[in-house]
């Protein structure tokens, strides 16, 4: 009777913890899912609470990307792709740069409107395929790859498309079901099961750390074994960029000609540039307003909370909001 | 080290089973050794302040206590005052009088830059400060004789359940304890069980996560408008309830698994229907201590109505300035004096209401918002608690005056009401039983049942997010 009770009393207990984590958002579910063409994508009006270096409170929008949906074909629009610096899970979407870039704008009384779709971990890979599955369809006035110069360097993806070079040297999309069979049970699972429920997403991040080798610092704190001991993925932040692969190369040849910029916050290796000049793509150097706000002695990267070095923070924001406003306009009226 | 990581947490499953394999004085050195080992965690250099207040007040004590001439016995008592409070003076004051006195300074032509020391403030240094002053006090008060036990006395002064948070334990109920350690009974390790798992928590899933939401609203108040501010005070003064309170739950709990009793530190203060009865529930062991070793010191209420006053006034700003030293601080010892004094005037004599007990409907809603009003006032306090300086609480406060609604009101309010529900929900079951271990009320499986999907969600939470330190270490 006893073992009945307590079955019975861990269940209902666990559904009103699961309801507790919900409704304060502390352990979301997950808003992103494993679609089987597109890889991954965030889960339409999907409620997001998230504390990375700052704290972000917003949802995605009901066509699966960021900021307001803008449905008007009587405007410019402007598509912007990148990765975590453009999805700024750190700020209030008020305070994003394409939210005060695109005030500017209204202010101005200028038709041009921007579309945030930046997504956490994407590279020159991952937006190549992202914006022939998405964008072209949707014809912008122009597409903005945020990159920095590592992230030219395309990396394997498990549960996303990817493009390939053939043996005869021709570019292809291939689809992470048709490398691995096994990834739709996974696909499944985690879609229709784990990440619909806080309990099983918070269980599923404990996995996450544990196969990430990261338990011994959990566990064991200070008296962990040292860092080099411990495999870990490296910071691609760190790794100096790579000069760019056949695979790269081949990309950007078959973006060239399309109404494609390229924008950085890290300036260019010269061979890069040189690559991206020969293909005729505009650069937007978002530096210039960066730099001066270093300048000043801010730092535009600097979280007061956390006390740590990370994405850019609302003035950081600003600065770059003041860098497109500035460049933009000029690469729509071309 | 702190209690909500995991290596606390295997630090007390290698100390529970040794202590209870050791007999007798062994038992004394070993929760000795494993007290400086969890305070020397965080900085090994710190053990030496533990060692000097030990042994200082120690051998004070003695002294104080053989000595017969009252000039002498003062003077080793303000030996010992000078011992303490200029360790605590230095480490936690300095910088403040510096920054204070500066500005006079400066119009004076002259400036106090040179003295700006880059001073770390050692854990829970104002607690065990506080701990042994009472000890000296109360031997001069011949309320106690001292030890001759220099073991239990250094055990007395560092015990590590309450070594950096409190309850700030009384040398004549602590020390006997700790002189005649022995198992728990079965009764004290079912209590303890309970007491860590509702404290653990409270201060995992209630005050870090509030905290952690609290944080970057506090850092930059300037970016968010009244609500979101409001939202940011709200889950402060649940933070600080669920992180001091879940605290010390668990520090009672640990005491009791090594056989030791602790006194109580919280009575669910948010259920008080006015500031003197949030006062007898909120951090009792430094309500008291203020009100025996300084409000009475003073001369409590025997010199007529103004000197109570001033005397109240007096114990709540220094209380203030306890906590830290920042000028907010002292403001909200201020506004609680006023609170408690205004709140003495309108009683005229009367006693406070202290505890609740159900009547009627008409007789519940009144005592509802009577708790309301309470809580409303000590809210307010809170701002200047949690601002980073004054100039961040008067803006914050000009920003509810010229209130600006965000975009998110009615999730903020939804996150805002979870966190109380479940806060009062645990509040009012304690309330009822008049019992921290409520839990033990629930028969055998049901508790169990209750017990284990907690202790779940809590190490799972506490896993993949990085435990947050207890908001009083810092004071």
């Amino acid at each position: 009777m006893n073992i009945l009770k307590f079955g019975i009393t861990t269940v209902v207990v666990l559904l009103v913890l699961e309801l507790f984590l919900r409704t304060t958002e502390i352990a979301p579910t997950k808003y992103t899912r494993i679609d089987d063409t597109l890889g991954l994508v965030f889960r339409p009006n999907a409620p997001l609470l998230l504390l990375n270096e700052g704290f972000y409170l917003g949802n995605i929008n009901a066509a699966g990307y960021l900021g307001p949906v803008r449905a008007s074909s009587e405007v410019k629009r402007v598509v912007l792709l990148g990765d975590s610096y453009v999805e700024a899970f750190q700020v209030f979407e008020r305070d994003h740069f394409a939210t005060l870039t695109q005030a500017e704008f209204d202010q101005k009384g200028w038709d041009i409107q921007l579309e945030n779709r930046g997504m956490s971990g994407f590279d020159l890979g991952q937006m190549y395929c992202r914006y022939l599955q998405t964008v072209v369809e949707t014809t912008p006035e122009l597409t903005v790859f945020f990159m920095a110069p590592e992230d030219f360097a395309v990396a394997y993806q498990v549960l996303s498309p990817m493009p390939q070079l053939t043996p005869e040297g021709a570019l292809r999309i291939s689809y992470p079901l048709e490398r691995n069979s096994g990834i739709s049970i996974r696909k499944q699972l985690e879609n229709n099961f784990i990440y619909t429920s806080s309990t099983f997403t918070l269980l599923s991040n404990c996995r996450k750390l544990v196969a990430e080798g990261q338990w011994r610092t959990i566990l064991f704190d200070k008296l962990a074994p040292t860092a080099e001991t411990v495999e870990g993925v490296p910071n691609k932040e760190t790794v100096a960029a790579p000069p760019l692969s056949d695979l790269a190369i081949k990309i950007l040849e078959d973006l060239a000609g399309k109404p494609i910029a390229f924008a950085t916050l890290k300036p260019y290796p010269p061979a890069l540039r040189a690559q991206l000049k020969k293909l005729n793509f505009p650069i937007i150097d978002l530096m210039p307003e960066v730099d001066a706000l270093r300048k000043q002695g801010i730092d535009p990267q600097y979280w007061e909370a956390t006390n740590e070095q990370g994405h850019y923070n609302q003035q950081g924001h600003a600065a770059i909001s003041q860098s497109l406003v500035r460049q933009l306009p000029a690469l729509i009226t071309n | 080290m702190l209690f909500n990581s995991y290596i606390f947490l295997l630090f007390l499953v290698l100390v529970i089973p040794t202590y209870r394999i050791l007999k007798g004085r062994s038992r004394t050195f070993f929760l000795l050794a494993c007290s400086y080992f969890f305070y020397g965690y965080w900085d090994w250099r710190f053990c030496s302040l533990l060692l000097i207040s030990t042994v200082a007040d120690f051998l004070i004590g003695q002294r104080l206590f053989a000595a017969t001439d009252d000039r002498l016995r003062k003077r080793f008592l303000w030996l010992s005052m000078g011992i303490n409070l200029g360790i605590l003076g230095f480490f936690k004051y300095f910088n403040f009088f510096v920054d204070s006195f500066e500005p006079m300074v400066q119009s004076l032509g002259g400036h106090l830059d040179f003295l700006h020391l880059n001073i770390i403030l050692p854990v829970g240094i104002s607690f065990y400060t506080f701990q042994t002053m009472s000890y000296t006090i109360d031997i001069y008060r011949k309320r106690i004789e001292p030890t001759r036990d220099f073991w239990s006395f250094a055990l007395f002064v560092a015990f590590f359940p309450q070594l950096v948070a409190g309850p700030i334990e009384r040398a004549a109920d602590l020390l006997p304890r700790l002189e005649k350690l022995g198992l728990p009974t079965r009764e004290q390790f079912r209590q303890g069980m309970a007491l860590i798992v509702t404290g653990m928590f409270k201060k995992v899933m209630l005050g870090d996560t509030t905290g952690r939401l609290v944080d970057p609203i506090f850092a930059q108040s300037e970016l968010y408008r009244s609500d979101e501010l409001l939202f940011g005070l709200f889950l402060f003064s649940i933070q600080i309830y669920a992180d001091f309170s879940g605290y010390s739950s668990i520090a009672r709990g640990l005491a009791k698994l090594l056989g030791v009793e602790l006194m109580h530190n919280f009575q669910q203060p948010y259920l008080s229907s006015n500031i003197t009865e949030f006062w007898r529930r909120w951090h009792i062991s430094l309500s008291s201590w203020l009100k025996d070793y300084l409000y009475i010191s003073l001369g409590g209420n025997r010199q007529g109505t103004f000197r109570t006053h001033i005397n109240l006034m007096t114990t709540m700003l220094l209380g203030g300035l306890w906590h830290g030293s920042n000028w907010t601080f002292v403001i909200w010892g201020g506004l609680h004096g006023t609170y408690l004094i205004l709140h003495k005037l309108l009683l005229k004599g009367a006693k406070p209401t202290t505890h609740f007990e159900y009547q009627n409907a008409g007789q519940l809603g009144k005592y509802v918002l009577k708790v309301v009003a309470t809580f409303l006032l000590v809210l307010l306090t809170w701002l200047f608690f949690r601002a980073e300086g004054l100039g961040q609480a008067l803006e914050v406060l000009s920003s509810f005056v010229h209130w600006e609604t965000g975009e998110f009101s009615g999730r903020l309010l939804k996150i805002a009401l979870a966190f109380l529900v479940v806060t009062m929900a645990i509040d009012i079951a304690e309330y009822y039983t008049k019992k921290h271990t409520f839990l033990l009320k629930v028969p055998n499986g049901i508790r169990q049942g209750i017990m284990v999907s907690m202790a779940l969600i809590t190490l799972l939470y506490l896993f993949q997010a990085k435990p947050l330190p207890f908001v009083y270490f810092q004071f």
